[in-house]
Parts: C-alpha cells; sequence; structure tokens
C-alpha cells in the first residue's frame, strides 16, 4: 500500500491538475491511509492554501497530525519499557534504516532534534510513571541511582533489588543536609553516548569520501581475516577536514552506523566546559567512557582547538590537554582494541603536527563542498514540506556550486522568505517559485569562501609535504588556485 | 556567580584565546563582566579578545572600563595604548603607554607599547624616544623574543637594517616560530637585494599562517620584485645589443645580438628554476593581474626586439638607424633605475637624518644579547 500504483496514478493526476481539490483532498487520504503522513500533510496544506475552509482537509489535517505513529517504533525516548518484559533496552536496539521516501535526517551535518533535545535535558531523569498503577512516593527516595530500563523476564534484574532494598537498609554514611549527593557511574558526564541509525547511503553524493572510507577505515574494519592476511593494522585515526557546514559530523554519524558502534561526540567546548583543571582528567575519563562502550567511534569535533599547534599555545591548560590527548591515542594508558577515534577540523594546518604522526591521525580525508549530484537531493530535502511550483532544480544546482549543505538550506529558507513575504503584502497565498530562489540566489553567496581562501595559501604555501595535495587538485579543477 | 567560577571562566576564555577562539571567549568574558562590571582583569582580557578579532572599538572600550575600574593596572593603560594606536589615536596612545610605564617601569611590554606608539611620528626625536624604549625593553626582558623584535622594528623604520636583522635573528633563536620575526627579517633581507631567501623566509611565514593574507601577499611582493628584476637585466640587455649593433657591423653584431638574447633567456630560466615553487608560481600568475600583463609586455617587447635587431642585423647599416631605439630603451632603464634606487635612497638619507639624532655621538645602535644576564 506504502508505494500504492494508485496513489502514483493520483500524485501524477494532482500534478497536472493543481487545482482540483477533492482529487487532491482524495490523494491525501490514501497517503494517510498509507502511512505517508508527511506527505499527506504536504497535499493537505496544499489544499488549504487554496481554500482554507475546506472541512475534509480540516478534518484529515487534524488526523494526520494529531494520531499516534504506528511506526514510530516503541515508546518515546526517556519512558522505561516497564510493561513489557521482553522488550529490548533502548541502548541495545539497532540503528533503524531510514525507511526510503521518509524525511531523512539533514545530509549537512545538522544535529537532529532528539539529539538536541537529550543533550539539553537534565542529566536525572524522573523515575518512570506508569499511568495505570501509579506507586506512592517512597519515604526517602532512592536517591544515588539513575533510572534503569528494565531487564527481559529471564534476567535478574538487580537494578531492582537494589531499590526495592534501599529503603530497607539504612545508608552506611548519613550526609550533611546541605552536602551534594555523590554521583554514581557515568551520571556526572557532560556527554552522551549515541548509537547512530545513520548510514553512508544516508549521505548524498560525496562519493570520493565514501571511496576513501571504505579503503581506509570500513573495508580493513569489516574483514578482520584479509586485515591479518595483509597485516593491515586498525591502529590509528581519520582526520575529516573541510570548509564548516559540509557534512563532517553527519559523515562520522555515518561510520558509527556502519560499524552498529555507540558514537560520542566531543568537542573543545565540551572539554572546557567541564572544570578547566580537571580538563585532561575529564578527556581520561572520555576516552575510558569510549572503551567500556567498544565498539564506539569517538568523534573529536574541531581537533585544531583540543590538539592545537602546541607552539603557539603558552597556557598550561592547553598543553597538558594536548599532551594528554597525545597519551589517550597512543593508548598508554588504557587499549584502544574497539575505540575508533575520528576528528574533524575546518583548520587542519592549526593542529598539531605531534597529531599527524603514524598511529595517531594518519589518515586524512579531505570533506568538499557538495558536487552536483548531492545538490539536488540536499535542496529537495529542505524544500520537502514546503508548498513549492516550478521549481527549475537543475538551475539551482548549477547556480549553487561551492555552496555549503548550511548555505543551500540557508537558501531554500530565503526563498521561503520571500514567497511568504508576498503572500503577506498580496494577501493571496502562493507557493515558493523559481523567481523566489532566483532573488534567493541574488542575496545567497557561498560560506566557503573565507575558507577557499585560507585553503589556497595552504595548497600554495603549506604542501611541501603532499599532504594537501586532494586540496590542491580541488583548487586548481575550481580554478581557485 | 562565585569567585571559584569566575576564576574558571577566566581559566578557560584565556584557554579559547590562546586556540584562536577569540569569539567563544568574548561569549564566556562578556557573562563574567556582566556579573562583575569592576572585574579590571575579565575587562582585560575581554579586550585582548576584540584585539584578536580586531574590533579596535570594541577593544578600547573594554580597555577603558578596566582602566577605571582598576586605575593603577598598568595592563588595562597598556591595552587602551594599543587599541587606541589601532585607531589611529597616536598623541593619547603615547599618553597611555607613558601613564601604564609610570605604573610599571621596571615591566618591559609598557615600554614595549611606547615604542610602538612613538613610532610612527617622523620627528628624530620621537624615534630617539620609541628607541630608548625599545632598548629598555630588551635590557629589562633580553630573554622575551617580543622586545627583540620591537628593537628590530624601531630599528629598521630608522634605516638600520643590519642591526635590525641582528634583533630579529636573536628573537628566532629566542622563539624559532615567531611570525613577527620571521617576516621583519625577510623584509631587511628584501631591502638588501635578496630576494630568493626573502620569498623563502615569507613563504615559511605564510606556511605557518595559512589564514593571513598579509603573509601571502608578502610572498607575492617578493616575487613581484623578483619579475622587475628580470625585465631590468632584459632592458640592460637589449640597451648592451643596441650598442654592439651601433659599434660593430657585419654578421658578428649579428651574432653577438643571438648571443646576449640568449644568455638572457638562460639566465632567466636558470634564476627561475632556482626559485621556490610559490614564488614561482607567483611570479608565472602575480595577484595583480595588470601588473602581469605589463611584465609580460615588457619582457615580449625585449625578446622582440633583441630577436629583431639579431635577424636585420645583417641587412641594416651601422649608422643613426640604432639612435632613436637605443634613447627609447635608456628612457625605459632611467625609469626602471628610478623606481628601484629611489627608495634605497630615500632609506639612506633617512639613515642619515636619524643616526646621530637617535644613536647619539656613538652613532650606532646598542646590540643586547639574548642570553645576558637579567639586570
Amino acid at each position: 500500500m506504502t508505494n500504492s500504483p494508485l496513489i502514483a496514478s493520483l500524485t501524477g493526476a494532482v500534478e497536472a491538475a493543481p487545482d482540483d481539490l477533492p482529487l487532491r483532498v482524495h490523494l491525501a487520504e490514501l497517503l494517510l491511509q498509507a502511512d505517508r503522513r508527511a506527505e499527506s500533510i504536504g497535499q493537505l496544506a496544499q489544499v488549504l492554501a487554496r481554500d482554507p475552509g475546506h472541512e475534509q482537509a480540516q478534518a484529515l489535517m487534524s488526523r494526520a497530525i494529531g494520531a499516534p505513529t504506528e511506526r514510530a517504533g516503541g515508546e518515546p525516548k526517556g519512558v522505561a519499557g516497564g510493561q513489557s518484559g521482553t522488550s529490548t533496552p533502548p541502548e541495545a536496539q539497532p540503528p533503524t534504516p531510514v525507511t526510503p521516501g521518509a524525511p531523512r535526517i539533514s545530509p549537512d551535518g545538522e544535529v537532529d532534534e532528539i539529539t538536541e533535545r537529550a543533550q539539553t535535558e537534565p542529566q536525572h531523569a524522573e523515575p518512570p510513571q506508569h499511568a495505570e498503577a501509579p506507586q506512592p512516593a517512597p519515604p526517602t527516595e532512592p536517591p544515588h541511582r539513575a533510572p534503569e530500563p528494565r531487564r527481559p523476564a529471564d534476567d535478574i534484574d538487580w537494578g531492582a533489588f537494589e531499590d526495592e532494598f534501599s529503603g530497607v537498609v539504612p545508608p552506611r554514611f548519613a550526609r550533611a543536609a546541605d552536602e551534594p549527593e555523590p554521583v554514581v557511574g557515568d551520571d556526572d558526564r557532560m556527554f552522551d553516548v549515541e548509537t547512530s541509525s545513520v548510514f553512508l547511503a544516508d549521505v548524498h553524493g560525496m562519493d570520493d569520501v565514501k571511496k576513501r572510507l571504505e579503503v581506509a577505515f570500513l573495508g580493513p574494519l569489516r574483514n578482520p581475516k584479509l586485515r591479518g592476511l595483509y597485516g593491515k593494522s586498525l591502529r590509528g585515526g581519520l582526520l575529516l577536514y573541510g570548509p564548516p557546514g559540509c557534512g563532517k559530523t553527519f559523515i562520522a554519524k555515518a561510520v558509527a552506523g556502519e560499524m552498529g558502534a555507540k558514537f560520542i561526540s566531543l568537542s573543545i567546548v565540551d572539554v572546557l566546559n567541564m572544570y578547566v583543571g580537571n580538563s585532561e582528567q575529564n578527556l581520561h575519563q572520555i576516552f575510558e567512557t569510549a572503551r567500556r562502550n567498544a565498539p564506539c567511534v569517538l568523534f573529536l569535533d574541531e581537533i585544531d582547538a583540543l590538539g592545537h599547534k602546541r607552539s603557539s599555545v603558552n597556557s598550561s591548560t592547553m598543553r597538558t590537554l594536548g599532551n594528554q590527548l597525545l597519551a589517550e591515542l597512543d593508548g598508554v594508558d588504557g587499549n584502544n582494541d574497539g575505540v575508533f577515534v575520528l576528528a574533524a577540523t575546518n583548520a587542519p594546518w592549526d593542529v598539531d603536527p605531534a597529531l599527524r604522526r603514524p598511529g595517531r591521525f594518519d589518515r586524512v580525508i579531505l570533506v568538499l563542498p557538495p558536487d552536483r549530484a548531492a545538490r539536488g537531493p540536499i535542496i529537495q530535502y529542505h524544500l520537502r514540506e514546503r508548498p513549492v511550483a516550478n521549481i527549475d532544480l537543475r538551475k539551482i544546482v548549477g547556480a549553487t556550486d561551492d555552496f555549503s549543505g548550511a548555505d543551500l538550506a540557508h537558501l531554500c529558507d530565503s526563498a521561503a522568505e520571500h514567497a511568504m513575504h508576498d503572500s503577506i503584502m498580496s494577501g493571496d497565498i502562493r507557493m515558493i517559485e523559481q523567481r523566489d530562489f532566483d532573488r534567493a540566489l541574488r542575496e545567497v553567496r557561498p560560506s566557503t569562501g573565507p575558507w577557499m581562501s585560507a585553503a589556497r595559501n595552504v595548497a600554495m604555501f603549506a604542501n611541501e609535504s603532499g599532504t594537501y595535495d586532494d586540496l590542491a587538485a580541488y583548487l586548481k579543477k575550481r580554478k581557485f588556485a | 556567580m562565585s569567585g571559584v567560577d569566575v576564576a574558571t571562566d577566566l581559566k578557560r576564555a584565556e584557554a579559547l584565546r590562546e586556540i584562536g577562539r577569540a569569539a567563544d571567549a568574548i561569549t564566556i568574558l562578556s557573562r563574567v563582566v556582566a556579573g562583575s562590571p569592576s572585574n579590571a582583569q575579565a575587562l582585560c582580557q575581554l579586550a585582548q579578545c576584540y584585539n584578536a578579532t580586531r574590533d579596535h572599538y570594541s577593544m578600547l572600550s573594554a580597555a577603558d572600563r578596566a582602566a577605571a575600574a582598576n586605575p593603577q593596572s598598568e595592563w588595562a593603560h597598556r591595552l587602551r595604548s594599543l587599541a587606541l594606536h589601532n585607531l589611529g589615536r597616536h598623541p593619547e596612545a603615547v599618553a597611555a603607554a607613558r601613564r601604564s610605564i609610570e605604573l610599571a617601569p621596571n615591566a618591559w611590554r609598557p615600554h614595549m607599547i611606547l615604542a610602538d606608539a612613538v613610532l610612527v611620528s617622523p620627528h628624530a626625536a620621537d624615534k630617539r624616544i620609541a628607541y630608548e624604549a625599545a632598548l629598555r625593553a630588551v635590557q629589562i626582558a633580553p630573554q622575551a623574543a617580543d622586545a627583540h623584535v620591537t628593537m628590530g622594528r624601531v630599528l629598521l623604520n630608522i634605516g638600520e637594517h643590519e642591526h635590525a636583522r641582528a634583533y630579529f635573528t636573536n628573537a628566532l633563536a629566542l622563539d624559532p616560530t615567531n611570525a613577527a620575526a620571521q617576516t621583519n627579517l625577510a623584509v631587511t633581507q628584501l631591502r638588501s637585494g635578496k630576494v630568493v631567501a626573502a620569498g623563502r623566509g615569507f613563504g615559511a611565514v605564510a606556511a605557518a599562517n595559512p589564514t593571513e593574507d598579509m603573509y601571502a601577499r608578502n610572498v607575492g611582493a617578493s616575487a613581484f620584485v623578483w619579475v622587475q628584476g628580470i625585465l631590468d637585466a632584459g632592458v640592460v640587455t637589449v640597451i648592451v645589443a643596441l650598442v654592439v649593433a651601433m659599434a660593430v657591423a657585419g654578421p658578428l653584431s649579428a651574432f653577438l645580438t643571438l648571443g646576449a638574447l640568449v644568455a638572457f633567456v638562460a639566465g632567466s630560466a636558470i634564476a627561475y628554476r632556482r626559485l621556490p615553487v610559490p614564488m614561482r608560481r607567483l611570479a608565472r600568475h602575480g595577484r595583480n593581474p595588470a601588473l602581469t600583463r605589463l611584465n609580460i609586455g615588457v619582457l615580449l617587447a625585449v625578446l622582440g626586439f633583441l630577436g629583431w635587431t639579431a635577424a636585420t642585423e645583417g641587412l641594416a647599416s651601422p649608422d643613426q638607424a640604432y639612435v632613436t631605439p637605443l634613447l627609447l630603451w635608456a628612457a625605459v632603464l632611467a625609469w626602471r633605475l628610478r623606481m628601484r634606487f629611489g627608495p634605497w635612497l630615500h632609506q639612506h638619507r633617512q639613515r642619515r637624518r636619524y643616526r646621530s639624532a637617535v644613536f647619539g655621538p656613538d652613532r650606532r645602535p646598542h646590540i643586547v644579547n639574548p642570553r645576558a644576564p637579567i639586570d
């Protein structure tokens, strides 16, 4: 039903007769029945744009927006699966592949909403509440443990036992009234261990990058016997570099998804936001967490800040942090088996040369602005829930050389802004059209320009070792050099 | 916000500024300043960050507030001086630098700032003040590379290239990655005709600081000077060929002219091969298309004229036919010589003018050894 020929046929008919509202409503209803909710909402939005009082469309819109999703995949995040003894704990769930046709996570490296929300939520979540059987609050609530998901029935739930007896057995040491509660496990950590649900197939274009990833990283990882035969080591990390907004973080998540590994992302702000005096200890803790969660992709964003050239750093904080990072990468204090360190930077020239030595970040991949093949799907993604008509995608793609993924998103926003402004001024709601994109293209300039300017200097003056050959070739091809 | 939080935030901001994240540091410091408006250290750090982002008005504002919060802070007055200097308000910058020295006479940085603030003045008396301030800074802190760089810049400004080079070399011995020392050392090399060495020096700085376009422009400038040298050699070759053509008749003249053409082309090719790769590219393409076209035009004119002279030698008679071209090319040579030696003459005159006023009866600057024991 999801890809019903009837729907396809009706879609064609609607495109041929866009003002045929009953036909469009019928299509929206079928789409809703097929659980293609986003498309249904899009069709209904267009009906309501033409006839705001259309009752059937309004009713369908209410259904489309309000009804729970059948394919949502279990319970909302943050609620433990207490009712079902056989339900899989959230962290054990395999990564959910993105359904073709469903909205995908932005290929420009934006963080998906769930992750953002999780990061902003307080560390100590409320204990699960069951609507059917509300539990009375215990006289002294168990203070030292974060709620845990319920284990399967055939497994002993030691956590439940501890919770049960914690009110009976008094604590060994009393605390003063103003003394803060001690922290247990990883509850004080400032970073999230995620399970990536993004795959390389979700990354549009970037064939060269995918190929390099396959050759340098994923291929040896998937073929341990061949790896042993050829004596290929998995030691060492991978450094992604390129202009900002081109999807380096997204690619790192996709690598984690391909590997079925946990994903920890860390930036200089995270490290420094912890207590400055303990930065190196915090960094060690993060590596330890990654080791405990192996296989795990540890993603160091903005590595140029975390591992800045030590020759240009005077403060002891940053110097010791850089030294600690080198020690952790070398695995001096722990075994790094199963920990795959990826790093990203906009400024590889600011990265400490010691980090580029063999065994550390010895594999370097250039992530460039999306090519022509990638720009079309990215623009389509950003327009997926917007009313558009007669957009000349090929023309837009041709006019957006050097636009990053973020620039393309901005372009679509600008075009929508122009269409909305016109609608407000004229009082006549209209679709986003090619003329809006033409106006937006005159205003929006690629943000990669300053980076390319610096990159040109790098390719010209700092490429004696051939590290930036890829970059030099690209600049030559694009006539920047 | 507690005292511990403030101290932590200040450390955090300092770390961020050092790794080039001045904007992030400004966010943190603005929060600190909002909570403690009279925290002079936070305001000084804020001014430092604005300096890094080249927002000189905001830098001055933060430094003014720091000086108001703690009038006894030499750091605040020093930052004020720097901001005023960057904004072109030189007399105020000098006054702020003097105030900073009053508050910390034995610190080297206030003297360095005064030297910088005074150096823009063309008066010989001010050059002397700049020299004495820079000398004081170097004497107080002979291990500080920046003090040596300042002294070198003062000497470079008054035309003492050789002595300036000694100070820049000292600075690089103390801090081999000091971009200012590397750049200024290359400037002294360029001014003394060592174009390739200068280009190499500029290239090393540009490689280490690719985001600073100024360093890349310096490499372009040295490549441009090299091209000009080749063109000058071409003009001289043409004049020699014309003189030979007038003096010697017949096939020998054609042979000599052809020899001059071949020597010029071969010499230019060898010199080109010896250039560092970035200089070669910039010599070929340049950063200014109009100048590149002009250079190519002059070069083609030289080659074309030499070729024509060699080809027509056997046909022409050694009479007055070559006088007009000879005069024209001599005029070109005179123009080129003026372009080349004009600045040199200016510097020479400047040096003579300043030498006695700045250095007194010794008429030579004092060289401080960076390894000398601190007073």
